[in-house]
């Protein structure tokens, strides 16, 4: 059911209450490093992939390539993307569906070395800090293999 | 569907998937990092106005003085150094055969460091008697020793650095459990701040002190901004040890004075590095601080008395020297503002003696006192301390007026006295001219409570 004007007003000051709020953590002054954007945007329970985040930045960014994004152009866009409820999670079922695609021999466990190929070398590669911080999350340092259904489950908990 | 694509949208799945749950974990560190900033700020901020309070009272202090010179004196004079006292505190004290708790040899060896410290896993409170003779002994040992500790590593050897530890002896015992107790094949630096906010301040100092004395060149103590009397009335070590202490409390507080004062001001590894509790700026003069006479900086929070080397005397802001005025000790025994200037931020990031800083706040009219009291609270318990000099909680009529006259004049606030007489007389429960500070300050509390809810029907305001 569409929303009434006042609902619109309200629901929009509701969002860029959230948005604000990330204001004093990010130090944002009047302008922002787009690496950071990133972050923000995933914080407010967004997920867009790299080439979309990539996208989204070009959209906010200075028209001379400053380094910064300024608040008053970033709100705007940020709204509209929570309004339209882009870029939704995944949800656990699907995540736990592309682990056993990687396992198709349905072991419960990918090895570190078919892991770190799978997050290195397809899709939308992990830089080698990404990749590390993964495995130190996923694995003990005795073992070598990675448990997903346990990993999902910690990481979900962890969230909540 | 291809095999080859199928793992190319898995692996773009949990990519995304793991980028986000990156994000979310960072931005919590982050708020967490932002609150803890905020919390610190603040606490800075109330010592800051403190430390205010106590340069308005020194610049104004003449006219305090002509009406109540012994409160002045209590404030800012300092207690003849009694020296004389070891053989008389100490050597009187008895050790009673019902006591539990661990017994010491003097002069101690690592046995007694392994006997204290698993004496206090089980909560056992070290005597009084043992607590002052390692304090004497660890004093007498400070003195020796320049501004700055020395240490040297060698591949042997690994140097273990602490910062805060606060009163939590769990963490001092992990630490000691993951990475050995100290020796002298395992040295460590201890950057300042062992006391204050935690309830086991006493036993972590008696734990360094102790391996001080085993260990000296391998464990050194840096001065932090908490090993300071003043700091210690607001932030808890002293209601710790007049606690866990009681008669003997008191005394051992005086002496901790000394030792505080005493603490190196940093440690320098290998010529190299240089540890300090509060860090450096590029004003940081590194050779006063090597020569500075460390023991006369006696509390962060108390700024130095100007003084007029040549008559000794004190010289208030215009210039001019005021009559009747006499301080204790000689010029000596106080540093100059230079020279405090300098110390001062070696224990503590912030700069006391700046200018331009809040002072006081915006009053509401109706019921002013209350809010006043509410508001500075913890201010007027430190200084109430200080003038509750024989730590009996109790402080006379007198004492409470002159100090909230000066109070008041100081945050500019317009109370009548009248109200504070009403006031006081309430709060001298048992009518003796005597105000039990404890309580006072419990039933404002319980008052600014009752006046948010009855505020038509106040009669206080």
């Amino acid at each position: 059911m569409p929303l009434t004007g006042i609902e619109k007003r309200e629901r929009d000051r509701e969002l860029e209450t959230s948005t604000s709020c990330l204001l004093p953590t990010f130090c944002w002054g009047c302008a922002r490093n787009p690496r950071e954007i990133g972050t923000i945007i995933r914080s407010l329970g967004c997920c867009p992939n790299e080439g979309e985040l990539h996208d989204l930045i070009a959209e906010v960014e200075e028209e001379e390539p400053t380094g910064y994004i300024r608040f008053e152009k970033f709100l705007p866009v940020m709204t509209n993307i929570l309004v339209e409820k882009r870029y939704r999670p995944i949800p656990e079922e699907i995540l736990l569906q592309a682990f056993e695609v990687l396992d198709p021999t349905k072991r419960g466990f990918l090895s570190k070395e078919e892991l770190i190929k799978y997050m290195t070398e397809e899709g939308e590669p992990f830089s080698q800090e990404e990749m590390e911080e993964m495995l130190s999350a996923a694995i003990g340092p005795e073992s070598n293999f990675i448990h997903y259904r346990d990993y999902i489950t910690m990481m979900v908990i962890d969230e909540n | 569907m291809s095999c080859v694509s199928a793992a190319i949208r898995a692996a773009l799945i949990i990519q995304n998937w793991y980028r986000g749950y990156r994000a979310r974990l960072k931005t919590r560190q982050r708020y967490a990092l932002t609150i803890f900033q905020s919390i610190e700020y603040a606490d800075e901020q109330g010592q800051l106005q403190l430390s205010n309070f106590f340069s308005f009272m020194l610049e104004n202090y003449v006219h305090i003085q002509e009406k109540d010179p012994t409160l002045v004196n209590r404030l800012f004079g300092c207690a003849p150094q009694d020296d004389r006292g070891r053989q008389e505190c100490v050597g009187i004290i008895e050790v009673p055969e019902s006591y539990s708790g661990p017994r010491l040899q003097f002069p101690l060896n690592t046995d007694s460091l392994t006997i204290m410290i698993e004496a206090f896993k089980k909560q056992q409170i070290l005597h009084a008697y043992y607590v002052l003779e390692i304090l004497f002994e660890t004093k007498e040992a400070l003195k020796q020793m320049p501004n700055f500790n020395h240490i040297r590593t060698c591949p042997t050897k690994e140097i273990t650095i602490c910062g805060d530890l606060h009163g939590k002896l769990e963490d001092l015992l992990l630490i000691f459990s993951k990475n050995g107790l100290p020796s002298a094949y395992n040295p460590y630096v201890f950057n300042g701040d062992f006391v204050d906010r935690g309830k086991c301040s006493i036993e972590i100092l008696m734990i360094l002190f102790v391996s001080f004395l085993l260990y000296g060149d391998d464990l050194c103590l840096n001065r932090g901004n908490h090993e300071d009397f003043l700091m210690n009335m607001r932030y808890g070590f002293t209601k710790e040890v007049l606690s866990k202490y009681k008669i003997y409390g008191k005394k051992i507080l005086q002496v901790l004075e000394e030792v505080f004062a005493w603490l190196p001001l940093g440690t320098v590894i290998d010529d190299e590095i240089l540890i300090m509790h509060g860090g450096i700026s590029e004003s940081t003069d590194l050779n006063l601080l090597h020569h500075v006479e460390r023991n006369k900086m006696k509390s962060v929070l108390m700024p130095p008395v100007p003084v007029d080397k040549d008559s000794f005397t004190e010289m208030n802001n215009k210039g001019h020297v005021p009559r009747g005025v006499k301080l204790s000790g000689s010029p000596s025994d106080y540093l100059t503002k230079h020279e405090w200037e300098q110390v001062i931020t070696v224990f503590s990031a912030s700069n006391y003696y700046e200018e331009g800083s809040n002072r006081g706040a915006y009053i509401k009219a109706q019921s002013a006192l209350i809010e006043t009291l509410y508001r500075y609270r913890s201010d007027l318990q430190i200084i109430f301390n200080v003038i509750d000099s024989d730590h009996s909680g109790l402080i006379s009529m007198e004492e409470f007026h002159s100090m909230w006259k000066l109070f008041c004049s100081h945050y500019n606030l317009h109370i009548g006295d009248s109200q504070v007489d009403e006031l006081a007389e309430r709060m001298d429960l048992n009518k003796d001219g005597s105000i039990d500070f404890n309580e006072f300050l419990k039933a404002f509390y319980v008052i600014h409570q009752l006046d948010n809810l009855n505020r038509s029907s106040t009669q206080l305001a």
